[in-house]
């Protein structure tokens, strides 16, 4: 394969394992990714030194790129925490084959995505998902029926769901924000900081530019004043915490338990 | 899957509107992605399905019109990444430029390369089904190509599984072409039995570890029972693999070193437990363990947070036992050579 000679990466079997593993997990957050590189080498080559995290990374994926496949990093648009999942970057016919998810499930997908995108907060009603049901295309589908569906994407990390509304899940933005971005132009929203696809975040009250919560967090910074980048008036939200890896680990905070930091600030 | 045309077509005229480019581009959709599928099954290429309903399939021939437009179209999505391009962000910024590497590369892919890895995509995609690979349906469905050249690029896919994801790609059936990816990295649980007798057994044990680890490493024997029952074992009915099941926890396994089986503390009437024989202990891993029951719920490990934890802890604890035993090792032999340098030294 013509780039297998400009191939830079070395693959072990700690790299292997650590695809495998990946490829299982589907999304894994970066204390997770750590522990399983740190799993991998014990299993595999106890005596190496284990390599930073970001180094590993990109020496597997000098291996991916003649595969079209990658690991990418992106981070929670709640707050902040990093997640890393393997995607793949071309397009193949594997589409062609039948999934596991009927035709009416993926519909009820695109509906909810659709709603998301359109949405002032990122964040679409159960109740206008569910309304929804008698525009699928195939199988009829039942509200019950739609709810369990959507309980099923919430599993699989395609949606989160909080107090009866569905957001995507950081998974499905890492894997789909590119096909979001093209296909529904005009309704994305984009971040001022990262300029990437923003699904839920903070917006000025004076010339409505965006921006994701961990943007803000980390442009306004230990600013006692905060501006807007772009028209300069007085930024009129709360501004969330950097996330610090450290703390959370100590507080022993878990996803659930968490308290609602979705910003209803539009 | 069939895609219904009208939907296609209104998306098509949509985002041909929205950005006023000629058609033929908009075919192609090259940079259109596909995801590929984890974990549970039921997310099997679940965003490639969302992707193609609303993008114009391409299909597995990469000659002629397709890879110029696919050409010109990457190129248009690499320009626009490029200008989205922000200092501040730096987690973005890799893997957008390795995107707009690969971008690149669709231009210089060959036909054979572009086959290559559709099929390795489609063997990740079984892998994770744990489905069988058929030829017939490969040449079918995912690549049409020459069967000549076949088992050339079949070859090609299966290095690159080896080599990247340490899979191996093994034919079961010469005759019909059918094949199977198995894990050259992780032992299968059955080379711990090596007497084919007692194979189907390996399953029934790590059943009853499992059920032991995830009751707090100590379960009663109702407990046990109460899974046996689901898988159709029940006491005293012989069961035509494994045999009167009662004997084999209660008296096998626990011969073998297994299974311990003791009295609860204090119970009257007397009440039964089992634990982990220290032969599991050898021979397995709670982690192992965790990994076997996680297959058959159709889940991974760490959708049972505290049991895997408690799984990773023992990984830990094992690994620093094996170093404490090895420095301990190293210490008497050094010792034993000084001891043998010094008799020389002073004679």
């Amino acid at each position: 394969m013509q780039g297998s000679t400009r191939r830079m990466g070395v693959m072990t079997d700690v790299h292997r394992r650590f695809l495998q593993l990946l490829m299982t997990h589907g999304v894994l957050e970066e204390w997770d990714v750590k522990r399983l590189q740190r799993h991998c080498y014990k299993v595999h080559d106890r005596n190496a030194t284990v390599d930073k995290l970001e180094d590993f990374i990109n020496n597997i994926n000098s291996v991916l790129e003649s595969l079209y496949i990658e690991i990418k990093r992106g981070v929670t648009e709640d707050d902040g925490r990093p997640i890393y999942a393997l995607v793949n970057l071309a397009t193949t016919s594997i589409s062609k084959m039948a999934t596991d998810f009927a035709e009416n499930e993926l519909d009820l997908f695109r509906k909810a995505l659709e709603l998301i995108i359109d949405s002032e907060t990122g964040f679409a009603s159960s109740t206008n998902i569910l309304n929804l049901v008698d525009q699928l295309k195939g199988k009829k589908m039942r509200k019950k029926e739609a709810e369990q569906v959507l309980q099923k994407f919430v599993q699989n990390k395609w949606l989160i769901e909080k107090e009866g509304e569905f957001t995507l899940h950081g998974r499905a933005i890492l894997e789909m924000e590119q096909y979001i971005r093209e296909t529904y132009p005009d309704a994305v929203k984009i971040c001022n900081i990262c300029h990437s696809l923003l699904i839920q975040g903070q917006s000025c009250e004076t010339c409505g530019i965006r921006m994701h919560l961990p943007c803000v967090a980390k442009y306004f910074q230990s600013n006692a004043e905060p501006r807007c980048p772009h028209c300069n008036d007085y930024w009129p939200h709360e501004i969330p915490e950097v996330f610090d890896p450290e703390k959370q680990r100590e507080a022993g905070i878990s996803k659930s338990n968490k308290k609602s930091l979705r910003s209803r600030q539009h | 899957m069939p895609r219904g045309q009208k939907s296609k077509l209104r998306a098509r005229e949509k985002r041909r509107q929205a950005r006023e480019e000629p058609e033929p581009l908009m075919d192609a959709q090259a940079t259109a992605r596909v995801g590929i599928e984890f974990s549970s099954s039921s997310s099997a290429h679940f965003s490639s399905a969302i992707q193609s309903s609303t993008a114009p399939k391409t299909t597995s021939n990469p000659h002629g019109p397709q890879r110029a437009t696919s050409t010109t179209t990457t190129a248009a999505a690499v320009s626009y990444l490029r200008s989205n391009e922000s200092i501040n962000n730096q987690t973005e910024e890799r893997p957008r430029s390795s995107q707009a590497l690969a971008a690149n590369e669709h231009m210089t892919r060959s036909p054979v390369d572009e086959k290559v890895f559709i099929l390795v995509h489609y063997l990740l995609y079984k892998y994770q089904m744990k489905e069988l690979i058929i030829k017939a349906a490969m040449l079918r469905d995912i690549v049409q190509i020459p069967r000549r050249y076949f088992s050339e690029i079949l070859r090609k896919v299966s290095d690159h599984l080896e080599m990247v994801f340490g899979l191996d790609l093994k034919e079961v059936d010469p005759d019909r072409h059918i094949y199977f990816l198995i894990n050259k990295l992780v032992p299968t649980y059955d080379a711990k039995l090596s007497d084919d007798r007692r194979v189907p057994r390996t399953g029934l044990l790590m059943t009853i570890l499992g059920v032991i680890f995830t009751n707090g490493n100590c379960a009663t024997e109702e407990q046990i029972w109460q899974v046996l029952n689901v898988m159709g074992l029940y006491e005293g009915r012989r069961h035509f693999i494994f045999g009167e099941p009662k004997k084999i926890i209660t008296q096998d396994f626990v011969r073998e070193n297994y299974l311990q089986y003791q009295q609860v503390p204090n119970s009257d009437p007397p009440r039964y437990q089992f634990l982990w024989g220290p032969r599991a202990h050898v021979e397995t891993t709670k982690m192992k363990v965790l990994e076997f029951l996680a297959k058959i719920h159709d889940t991974v490990p760490s959708a049972f947070p505290t049991w895997y934890e408690e799984a990773l802890k023992d990984e830990e604890e094992r690994a620093q036992a094996r170093l404490a035993a090895r420095a301990r090792i190293k210490a008497v032999a050094n010792a034993r050579s000084q001891a043998i340098l010094s008799r020389f030294s002073h004679p």
